[in-house]
């Protein structure tokens, strides 16, 4: 059996895990429940965010990075929005579906024409390396602060969305809501905002996790993944519910990993399944991204 | 008897309760028409019936049965089914085809894998049976999509018949015709409570008045007045609560493409 | 074959259409050699088309967009590689495993999805599909772990040599046909009529008294069988079952190539999507490394070129080339499409 302060560091380990999943779901339900779309591609700008950053750390150092990466590929996914998914909203969602599938597969293929199929690692900006002695135990700096990030990024997005006149529009053009009539000829701006607000967060996502996760081609799926299942597990177009998804997830895992190591992954499709029978609308489905 | 009831029925969306508090009795056996100005929660309380919307708070009973969370095929099963008003047929299949797709439930063969759907003598006898009473033997192999809107009207009134219901609650089946189609649709639906419940929502008021055995009215999600047409046309309060809308729905009849 | 709806009044077995499927692909080795071109890519489009085809059951039939297919077809590859590690074999042996495999394996997902419909039907099958991925993967003494079960062997049904290009081609055609028209018999049945009228609109069909949730579960079932059926022909074709076989990459492909064929609205296009897409999987990959880049613009161009299929993207330039006055026929088409068509007098 493991000992007390392992199962707590691997307890810590899961709640930073879950934010940062949890900052790529609430991207992608936020896409999901405003347009009522799956973007199957939201993978690829998670991967785009720790490439991007990769090569620019070396440019202009990692702080600027953080910040240019994710409006780099913030612009990329309201650029994809424009050019392809707009065109389909009017047919089956099934279709868009495949298109960013498309996108993904494509967009994959790219990374390693420019970076390689090689796995690559960041360093860890200086202000947190090493690690620190919390009395209790002893923890990485990095993690703790990919954790602090992660949850300030996501009390950003959701004070935006809650206490902005974008955010009230956003929110006003939830999928199921009658407004989406309403607002009219704003609609197509919300959209390519949303999309262009997840893409950044995923791609936020991908420069935190960089460090940790080895930077390769196919990581985009690592982190898509979770983000389905936590939908699943969350309720579909609950911001909490993605964020409370991901802290599970990111539990599950960690526990996973110390009790049954092998099948450590499966164990997040064992909850979303078990949740799914039991609550098929998610722990706070509700129809709006906000509830 | 397969008469209908509700308690309290309530339903919210958000801050707007379409349906509040609406305790109503459905007599088995007659022909019972839901009336109100528009916005009045007709529809929402249509849906509370059918179980198309889950309630917020209150019951629904069928044969003094509580149906209020009852899986929709199994109210189907009991004898309580509905018709729409956005019309649901299945466009892809022919008259005949659907109306099999509702009758061969009831001879057990829908789980059939292996055999070919219309070649079974009861089934086809009881589709052609169906056909034959809602007036449309001529299109019987004609695609649903194909059908003129009158038509689509009377397939779907068959596709509810299928399924043998002792009541039946038509949303608006008069929208979108034509005044001489209205009042042959208004006979049909007359003819109808003769052997069944028949609950109708529908704006054509001359219709509705003719051929009511009650009328419940509904404003702002409340139960307004209930009666027979006489009463609910000397009804004062009724006659305020559509000049409140600033519209009558009187004259509107049968002019619903003008 | 453009309108051969797969929900239509044509319920009379379509016997021409079958013979001239046989005779095609009978045919079609003669074709392959004159034009220089290995009988075993013919082999691997029978296979996918059977895949299709049971695929077809779910998308074309009954309207539901499954994302994760390949864990059933990977299932029943895996029945066969693993029943002959432990020593079972034969041809029938491998088959009825490779179904069974499929039937579970679909059984499994189809509980946790049979409520569901539309985009939240496609996200779930995508994620729980990636579960067979995973399990593949991480139970390695079971199935190879990362390079999968390899070493198969093709068993000798009635003495026939399954290990000759053509003996197999032969046998798989057999199989092939015997599929098709056992899935043709099957939406075309009392059961299919429920499956089409929950395409057309599920929510009229729960009105009907049907349990539609069942009727979806009976679907999603009898798809998953098939398609384990043709991925137990796909492990004897690769002589191994590969992790890769259950991948999303794998999911995706046959939902394009079903679509490309004109799947949605014809019962023997998604055979015409597998030959396409097989033949164009098969030049790609001779000529670049980068296939994931031409497969993705295949998915990009299909989805916004073609989104109806190939045949009624030849009709409509068939047309456009041979009568530009054909406006008129698509301005009708489109006033018989529009919601409130009845209305006109």
């Amino acid at each position: 059996m493991p000992s007390v302060a392992e199962v707590v560091s691997q307890l810590t380990n899961g709640v930073i895990l879950g934010l940062i999943l949890a900052l790529v779901a609430t991207g992608f339900t936020m896409v999901l429940s405003v347009m009522g779309i799956i973007n199957f591609a939201h993978g690829l700008l998670f991967a785009l965010g720790a490439y991007l950053s990769l090569t620019l750390v070396d440019v202009v150092g990692y702080w600027p990075a953080l910040l240019l990466a994710p409006l780099a590929v913030g612009l990329i996914g309201i650029l994809l929005e424009q050019a392809f998914i707009r065109r389909l909203y009017t047919k089956d969602p099934l279709f868009v579906l495949l298109l960013t599938f498309g996108i993904a597969m494509m967009g994959e293929d790219v990374i390693q024409m420019i970076w390689g199929k090689l796995a690559y690692s960041i360093a860890a900006p200086d202000l947190a390396r090493g690690s620190i002695d919390l009395g209790f135990m002893i923890y990485s700096k990095y993690r703790l602060f990919m954790g602090a990030f992660a949850l300030v990024s996501i009390f950003c997005v959701w004070l935006f969305l809650a206490k902005t006149p974008y955010g009230a529009m956003i929110r006003a053009g939830s999928h199921d809501s009658e407004m989406v009539g309403i607002l009219g000829k704003n609609l197509p701006l919300i959209r390519a905002l949303v999309f262009g607000l997840a893409a950044a967060m995923a791609a936020l996502a991908g420069i935190i996790a960089a460090p940790l996760w080895s930077v390769r081609p196919q990581m985009g799926l690592d982190a898509l993944l979770p983000a389905f299942l936590i939908v699943v597990i969350g309720g579909m177009g609950s911001f909490w519910g993605s964020v409370l998804g991901g802290l599970l997830v990111g539990i599950t895992n960690s526990l996973a990993v110390m009790f049954v190591p092998r099948f450590a992954d499966l164990m997040m499709y064992v909850l979303a399944a078990v949740v799914l029978l039991y609550r098929p609308r998610g722990l706070l489905g509700t129809r709006s991204v906000l509830e | 008897m397969s008469g209908l009831k509700t308690e309290n029925l309530s339903v919210q969306f958000g801050a707007v309760k379409p349906v509040d508090d609406v305790s109503v009795e459905i007599a088995a056996g007659r022909l019972t028409s839901i009336i109100g100005p528009n916005g009045a929660g007709k529809t929402s309380f249509f849906n509370l019936l059918t179980g198309l919307y889950q309630p917020t708070r209150g019951k629904v009973f069928f044969d003094g049965q509580d149906v209020t969370h009852m899986p929709v095929h199994q109210k189907v099963r009991s004898g309580l089914t509905r018709t729409f008003q956005i019309l649901n047929v299945f466009d892809t299949l022919t008259v005949a085809e659907n109306i099999r797709a509702a009758v061969q439930r009831r001879h057990g063969r829908s789980a059939y894998m292996f055999c070919a759907p219309d070649r079974h003598g009861p089934v086809e006898d009881e589709v052609d049976a169906i056909i034959e009473r809602v007036r449309l033997k001529e299109k019987r192999n004609i695609r649903a999509n194909d059908l003129s809107h009158g038509h689509r009207r009377h397939l779907e009134i068959g596709l509810s018949l299928a399924t043998e219901p002792r009541t039946l609650l038509l949303d608006e089946p008069m929208s979108g015709l034509g005044m001489y189609e209205s009042s042959v649709m208004g006979e049909f639906v007359r003819e109808l409570a003769q052997d069944l419940t028949v609950v109708l929502v529908e704006h054509h008021m001359s219709v509705v008045l003719s051929i009511s055995d009650t009328i419940l009215v509904l404003s702002q999600g409340r139960l307004l007045a209930s009666g027979t047409p006489a009463e609910i046309q000397a009804n004062p309060q009724v006659q305020a609560a559509y000049l409140g809308t600033g519209r009558y729905d009187l004259p509107q009849e049968g002019a619903g493409h003008a | 074959m453009t309108r051969e709806t797969v929900s239509g009044s044509h319920r009379k077995p379509p016997v021409a259409a079958f013979l001239s499927l046989l005779g095609v692909f009978a045919v079609l080795p003669l074709a392959l050699r004159g034009l220089d071109i290995s009988l075993t890519l013919g082999t691997e489009v029978l296979i996918i088309a059977l895949f299709a085809m049971s695929y077809n059951i779910l998308l074309g039939t009954t309207g539901l967009a499954s994302f994760g297919h390949a864990a059933f077809f990977g299932s029943g590859a895996y029945a066969v590689a693993i029943a002959q590690q432990y020593g079972l074999g034969g041809a029938a042996i491998d088959l009825v495993l490779a179904f069974l495999a499929g039937l579970v394996a679909a059984l499994l997902v189809g509980l946790l999805v049979m409520k569901k419909r539309g985009i939240y039907f496609g996200l779930l099958t995508l994620a729980f599909g990636q579960m067979f991925y995973i399990v593949a993967l991480r139970w390695d003494d079971l199935t190879g772990g990362e390079t999968g079960l390899t070493g198969l062997k093709r068993p000798a049904p009635f003495g026939l040599d399954l290990n000759d290009h053509i003996t197999f081609y032969y046998f798989v055609l057999a199989i092939f046909m015997v599929a098709v028209w056992v899935i043709w018999r099957i939406t075309h049945s009392p059961f299919g009529s429920v499956l089409a009228a929950i395409k057309s609109n599920e929510v009229r069909t729960q009105y009907l008294g049907y349990h539609t949730a069942r009727y979806k579960l009976g679907a999603i079932v009898v798809s998953g069988a098939f398609s384990g059926l043709a991925g137990g022909l796909y492990a004897w074709f690769q002589y191994a079952a590969y992790p890769q076989n259950l991948f999303w990459i794998e999911s995706g492909n046959i939902v394009i190539l079903t679509l490309l064929g004109g799947g949605l609205s014809s019962f023997f296009g998604p055979i015409l999507g597998a030959a396409v897409f097989v033949g164009a999987q098969d030049l790609i990959s001779s000529y670049t490394e980068h296939w994931m880049f031409f497969f993705g613009l295949i998915f990009i161009l299909v989805v916004t070129a073609f989104p109806n299929g190939l045949p009624e993207a030849l009709a409509r330039l068939l047309s456009l080339v041979r009568r530009p006055t054909r406006t008129t026929d698509a301005s009708t088409a489109a006033v018989r499409a529009a919601p409130n068509r009845g209305t006109t007098p």
